[in-house]
């Protein structure tokens, strides 16, 4: 089973706004656990925490500095 | 496979460790409370430990500076975040007079247990009063230690060590290092593996980042990535260099500084203080009364010329000691 990391709706509030992976805490197909940090995003210079939403085998599929928004998959946890 | 940290959070979950177990642990300084500091060693610290442990001082910092050691010799442990050494001036009399030589001027009965967090360096056009890196200036002074860590695991490590010293400790970290989303994307080489448990790192030893055997590169905080990746242009030229990174300037570990040289018997010296009167000179200094006969070439010196750091990217970058520089250095030192 794979559960998907999104960057959530509400990360941060202006609609308008991309945001870009600073870094991941982990590196790929490293275990993590649900509720881990694993990434930092940046928004407006402002940095805000992506968690893992499940436990298991990350898996990232978008590196630093390449433009996210919100409701993207960055990466996946198998 | 732990995580990957930046110097930042490293450095931020050492001093909450040390916090949640100790009450003698508060914090000073501006924009701690709500904002966690300008580097984010104090993030989210405001609503954990509430007013009376983290402190948000007006911009005053004689007065602030002076309360923090106070409060150290009567048996406290104030962290103060003091965002950029541009701004230690204000603070020299407390620095140069009281929480450096309290302990040797009370024959060792009043200890001045202090921490003093400092981000230093330049190289993103903030011009000539909040680029400076000015870690000689501190190192002069006797009775205080001074640590540069240059990546996250040494930052965590260090400063669980600076917290549980009796005495009074500059922690340097130079802006670019750090790893905060304002400068940019984090440099790789300063993102480490850092163990979630507890553990400390002693001062006063080098740290060979690279091993290599016909030039030595020497660098301190910042100016150990830029030679990092002149070790990597150099390597793509048939040359070897061995990158060293001082981590401590007080103590200094002139041993380890030695033993690194006498590897190569070539040495390019960075720093990204000034020329004059400082940390390159002080290496150079140590090689020439030891053992002069370690050289197999004059050593060369790649560091912040001595004049006013330029606000324009494109001079500022030209004085900048940078891998292109570094790299050009150590060809010569090869030819």
């Amino acid at each position: 089973m794979t559960t998907p990391v999104i960057i959530p709706t509400d990360l941060w509030d202006e609609d308008d706004r991309t945001g870009s992976i600073v870094l991941w805490l982990y590196a790929d197909g490293a275990s993590v656990k649900q509720g881990d940090l694993i990434a930092e995003v940046l928004v407006e210079k402002v940095t805000l925490e992506l968690e893992a939403p499940a436990s298991g085998t990350l898996r990232i599929q978008v590196e630093p500095e390449v433009v996210v928004n919100k409701g993207d998959t960055v990466a996946v946890i198998e | 496979m732990s995580r990957i940290l930046t110097m930042s959070r490293a450095g931020r979950e050492a001093l909450d460790w040390e916090m949640e177990r100790r009450d003698d642990i508060f914090c000073l300084g501006e924009d701690i409370y709500k904002f966690g500091g300008i580097f984010g060693t104090m993030d989210g610290f405001g609503a954990k430990y509430g007013p009376e442990r983290v402190i948000s001082t007006p911009i005053s910092e004689t007065g602030f500076i002076g309360m923090a050691a106070g409060a150290a010799m009567e048996g406290m442990h104030p962290v103060i975040d003091l965002a950029y050494i541009d701004f230690i001036g204000v603070c020299y009399n407390v620095l140069l007079n009281t929480a450096s030589k309290t302990h040797y001027m009370s024959g060792g009965a009043v200890k001045v247990p202090m921490t003093l967090l400092i981000g230093t360096g330049g190289g993103y056009n903030n011009a000539a009063q909040h680029s400076q890196c000015l870690h000689a200036t501190v190192a002069h002074i006797p009775g205080v230690k001074v640590v540069y860590p240059s990546n996250a695991y040494d930052a965590k490590g260090m400063l669980h060590t600076a917290l549980r010293d009796e005495n009074f400790t500059i922690f340097l970290t130079h802006k670019a290092t750090a790893g905060v989303g304002w400068m940019g994307t984090p440099i790789k080489t300063t993102l480490s593996e850092v163990p979630t448990e507890d553990y400390t790192v002693p001062f006063g030893k080098v740290k060979v980042y690279r091993e290599g055997s016909d030039v030595t590169l020497i660098g301190l905080g910042m100016s150990v990535h830029e030679c990092l990746k002149a070790a990597d242009a150099l390597e793509k030229d048939g040359i070897s260099a061995q990158v060293v990174d001082l981590r401590s300037l007080v103590p200094l570990d002139r041993d380890g500084i030695m033993e690194a040289v006498g590897k190569t018997g070539r040495l390019v010296v960075t720093d990204e203080d000034y020329l004059s009167y400082g940390v390159s000179g002080e290496i150079l200094a140590t090689i020439v009364e030891r053992d002069l006969s370690i050289l197999k070439k004059p050593p060369v010196r790649v560091t912040m010329p001595d004049i006013p750091i330029p606000f324009s990217r494109p001079m500022e970058q030209a004085i900048l000691p940078l891998a292109g520089r570094i790299a050009d250095a150590a060809r010569k030192l090869m030819a």
